[in-house]
């Protein structure tokens, strides 16, 4: 195992809602390794993207409040930093894409001088050298005609060219640590592919860690090295793709894969729904969150936290949090 | 079903948009599409985003004139039909579409937006119709207590639901739903696709499903039509289309939708951007970014073929690609 | 300020109910939060009681009596003393307070009414919902009226309709609609795009009942904030107009103090001219402040994550 390059511990964040304080994030702990790429994935509502702001420092106070024993990049505390340090951290040493580039770039500059910045203000070259280095990135992402996108502004590219663009900016100045946020979900199915591609690679050849945040299970499986369940604020299960999709442990993970459509090319598999719906953040149920709506739920699961732990002794990078777990090799019911 | 005859026809339809940029001072959504929909079937009709999907649906709706062709109702052509056969018309295709949120009106409450529809249509007698609102809500699994909230009140799946119920209370032989799952957590996007299979079994409604996930549409259509830059360039019942897509758009576009499992590989990429709607390319519109692209590819406009044996209409398989024309 | 202001941004959670009711429970939590805008309101109801008493008769009556000498300094009889002619002040400001709310109220109404209501119809009459000739009409009515200065078309109507009543009223009437009608048009326009407008047009429901039932509802917040803005602009505007003789008859307004008071503040008395002037100070206040209020309550911008 690769070293590690940003360790979470006991990250949470409270909301304040019109229904009372609600825990949109609950302890979470986990740990990125350098040229890992980590899938964090849920629904809506389980507190993803939220964690993404929170590592970067950006969840608004005093509406958000964010509490951590530890956000470490490296040898730096990020839960301990204040805002002017942490500005010189985003963009050069952990950066983050967003899901709709169109409003995540300045619609009135031109990319060169958009990415031209970003290359000045974090590597602090002048400006020819700065436009250079963008112009060297854009062919870096794959855009063939990089001098004529440098002219160009946000409007005049298509989504996967903006998508990009966005990965350019992001990881002009090689970053340790990359957030992509859905990065995927606004793109064309063909882009898509695409996209994840340039990202992988990109990821691989600077040695970025990528905190991959998805809906998707089939980007999981393509882009991802590991994958981080979220429900409801907790993380319920943690494994390698590979353990996950073929035999995942928490029954929420397996309810998910049921539930994903899949092409076939012979008998088409029904999906099947996950009863119940998901409930309020102020309202959270005691015991296991996901009681409710599970079939293999007990009193116990109703007063008692599951803690995350090991699948088994001789596994431990498979973990989950759960009373009553699936076991391998069978899958959902 | 009753007839062989289908129940919404579209014959080489032309939708354009006045657009003031630069040279061109309109945009073709839609450039000649054509395909039948039979009483009682789900046809999905699959695109990316500039395929013209959605003004097919609008102009099919008359929410927008079609520049050119014709749309049949049950033989008859909308374009020509005096005002109460409209209404009927409108009372038999309804609309369900993608955002739950935006198509419901933030500042009624879920009874006003499900009787506006019996109130304007005049059905049931106005003491009945809040018991018929009720009963709509029971078939798509909501509790009646639904109805005094607003729509931002509920989560996104009931909202969907809720628009399902609308469209269902005039009893429409077809809904056309425009990307009605694609905003939806996979775990509630499953439960509508089973109460969709659910209203075509019982109530014998046919659907006009529009997506752009293919593995979506394999769960609900038992045909399926593939849309690229406003022109049709595949049509074939559903487990054709799965099995042995003919046209190398649609095979590129199954073998780029990522599977969740991580066995199978990476997807294979399709090249290129995808041309501005602005201005198609000459030929066949997919000539620039296709595998087997040919001399003629880039000059000539494929034409219709339907390559399987000809049997009953709505099994059969149509391609336009010169790699099918000899 | 500023901390209230913070303290009232929300987190939106996707998917998640945040309070009950149309208006959205967002709005009203954010408005009931908001000091400077309570206190507006405090304001406004002060004010608004004492024009109720004016208007029963138990205030403000005796405006128009010559019942003291001149200038009389502050007294028991007289609460801030007499002007020119012996008329009380305090009598006078009071009952301006009454024409105050009247002008103010029937102005901003009616304009926000009239520029709601062209405004929507100039929206929804452009691009492929047809009759282009509408907007086009409304477009060209706004661009006129607002290329003449904007004094001069109000003095000159208020002139031309001399001796009426309302002429004032129409005048301002007739010149405040347009912003409102600007900002309800292109309101209109992007609403008409949305999906539950769509759904309205595809079951074939005629335009007036889709404009007045699904589009200018989802413009309310937009109204009422112009109209607050319009009422503060109407009684600025009836104190110019009345300064150029324009205004009220036969009967007294603060703009008329104020004309009058011009003379004796060069012979050293201040009282009619602090009198108005503070009154109509206050009174702007208050409502700019909750005009304020209401622009935060309704603005969209909120950490959404």
């Amino acid at each position: 195992m690769s070293s590690v390059v940003l360790s979470v511990r006991n990250l949470s964040v409270s909301v304040r809602t019109g229904l009372g304080l609600a825990r949109v994030v609950d302890r979470l702990s986990f740990s990125l390794h350098a040229g890992e790429i980590l899938g964090l994935v849920g629904e809506s509502g389980c507190g993803k993207s939220i964690t993404a702001a929170a590592l970067m420092g950006l969840v608004p106070s005093p509406a958000g409040i964010v509490t951590a024993d530890q956000i470490m990049l490296g040898d730096k505390n990020l839960a301990l930093l204040d805002e002017a340090s942490l500005r010189r951290i985003r963009g050069s040493e952990i950066s983050m894409i967003f899901q709709e580039p169109l409003t995540a770039l300045d619609p009135v500059f031109s990319i060169g001088s958009q990415l031209s910045t970003v290359i000045r203000r974090h590597r602090g070259e002048n400006r020819h050298r700065a436009r250079r280095s963008s112009v060297e990135m854009l062919e870096r992402v794959g855009m063939a005609d990089a001098h004529r996108i440098m002219q160009s502004y946000p409007h005049q590219l298509s989504g996967g060219m903006r998508q990009r663009v966005m990965i350019a900016m992001a990881m002009a100045c090689r970053p340790r640590v990359l957030i992509a946020d859905e990065p995927t979900t606004a793109l064309d199915v063909t882009t898509q592919a695409q996209v994840l591609e340039q990202l992988s690679e990109l990821g691989q050849s600077f040695g970025t860690a990528i905190l991959l945040i998805t809906h998707d299970l089939g980007v999981v499986a393509q882009a991802c090295d590991r994958a981080l369940i979220m429900y409801c604020g907790r993380i319920v299960e943690e494994a390698p793709v590979e353990a996950l999709f073929a035999a995942p442990t928490h029954p929420y993970t397996a309810g998910l894969l049921a539930a994903v459509p899949r092409i076939s090319s012979a008998q088409v598999q029904r999906v099947q729904a996950i009863p119940g719906l998901v409930p309020h953040p102020a309202a959270l149920p005691e015991g296991c969150h996901f009681a409710d709506r599970c079939a293999r739920a007990d009193p116990q699961c109703r007063t008692l936290v599951p803690q995350l732990q090991a699948v088994d002794e001789q596994n431990s990078v498979h973990r989950h949090a759960c009373h009553h777990p699936l076991m391998p090799p069978c899958h959902a019911d | 079903m009753r007839t062989n005859s289908p129940l919404l026809s579209v014959r080489d339809l032309v939708v354009k948009y006045r657009v003031k940029s630069g040279r061109r001072d309109s945009l073709t959504a839609v450039n000649g599409v054509s395909f039948d929909i039979h009483a009682g079937s789900i046809f999905g009709l699959v695109g990316e985003s500039g395929s013209g999907k959605t003004s097919l649906a609008h102009c099919i709706m008359q929410l927008v004139q079609p520049a050119a062709g014709e749309i049949l109702f049950h033989g008859e052509n909308l374009a020509h039909m005096n005002e109460a056969s409209l209404q009927k018309t409108r009372r038999n295709i309804q609309l369900v579409f993608q955002d739950p949120l935006a198509s419901l009106s933030p500042r009624r409450s879920i009874a006003q937006s499900l009787i506006e529809p019996l109130d304007h249509f005049r059905i049931d007698v106005a003491g009945q119709r809040h018991a018929r609102a009720c009963r709509a809500l029971e078939t798509v699994g909501l509790e009646p207590d639904v109805l005094q909230r607003f729509p931002h009140e509920l989560s996104s799946g009931q909202r969907q639901r809720v628009a399902l119920a609308r469209a269902l209370l005039p009893e429409p032989e077809l809904i056309i739903a425009d990307e009605a799952v694609s905003s939806l957590d996979v775990s509630v996007q499953a439960r509508i696709i089973e109460l969709i299979l659910d209203l075509r079994q019982k109530m014998g409604i046919a659907f006009l499903f529009i997506a752009h996930d293919l593995a979506v549409i394999q769960q609900l259509a038992d045909r399926v039509g593939v849309m690229y830059l406003g022109k049709m360039i595949e049509i074939a019942p559903a487990q054709r289309l799965f099995q042995q897509a003919a046209h190398p758009y649609t095979r590129a576009l199954l073998e780029a939708v990522p599977v969740p499992d991580p066995a199978h590989g990476n997807p294979v990429v399709l090249q290129g951007e995808p041309p501005s709607a602005l201005t198609p390319p000459a030929g066949c519109v997919f000539h620039t970014r296709c595998p087997q692209v040919m001399e003629q590819c880039r000059v000539l406009e494929p034409l219709d073929r339907q390559i399987n044996e000809p049997g009953k209409e709505n099994t059969a398989h149509h391609v336009w690609c010169h790699l099918w024309t000899e | 300020m500023e901390s209230s202001r913070a303290m009232t941004r929300s987190i939106v959670l996707p998917g998640h109910t945040l309070g009950a009711g149309p208006v959205g429970g967002r709005a009203w939590s954010k408005l009931r939060q908001d000091k400077a805008g309570l206190l507006g309101l405090a304001i406004v109801t002060v004010f608004l009681l004492i024009t109720m008493s004016v208007l029963f008769g138990w205030l403000g009556q005796d405006w128009s009596v010559a019942g003291g000498g001149r200038w009389e300094p502050v007294s028991v009889d007289h609460w801030l003393g007499t002007n020119l002619l012996g008329q009380d002040i305090f009598q006078r400001a009071v009952f301006s307070l009454r024409t105050a709310f009247e002008i103010g109220l029937v102005v901003s109404l009616l304009s926000t009414l009239l520029g709601a209501l062209l405004g929507a119809l100039a929206g929804w009459y452009n691009g492929e919902t047809g009759r282009t000739w509408v907007d086009g009409g409304i477009l060209w009515i706004m661009g006129v009226l607002d290329s003449i200065p904007f004094y001069l078309f109000v003095a000159a109507v208020a002139y031309a309709l001399q001796g009426w009543p309302w002429a004032m009223h129409i005048a301002m009437i007739a010149t405040f609609w347009t912003s409102t009608g600007r900002l309800i048009r292109a309101e209109a326009m992007r609403i008409k795009s949305r999906e539950f407008v769509l759904s309205a047009r595809a079951i074939g429901l005629p335009a007036p009942l889709i404009l007045f039932r699904h589009v200018l509802p989802n413009t309310l917040h937009i109204l009422l904030v112009q109209a607050t803005i319009a009422f503060v602009a109407a009684i600025k505007t009836e104190v110019i107009l009345s300064f150029l003789g324009l205004g009220v008859r036969d009967s007294v307004s603060w703009g008329l103090m104020l004309a009058e008071s011009t003379q004796e503040v060069l012979a050293g008395h201040f009282n009619n001219f602090l009198a108005a002037s503070l009154m109509l100070f206050v009174l702007l206040l208050g409502f700019n402040l909750i005009s304020d209020a209401l622009q935060d309550a309704f603005d969209p911008r909120q950490a959404s994550l």
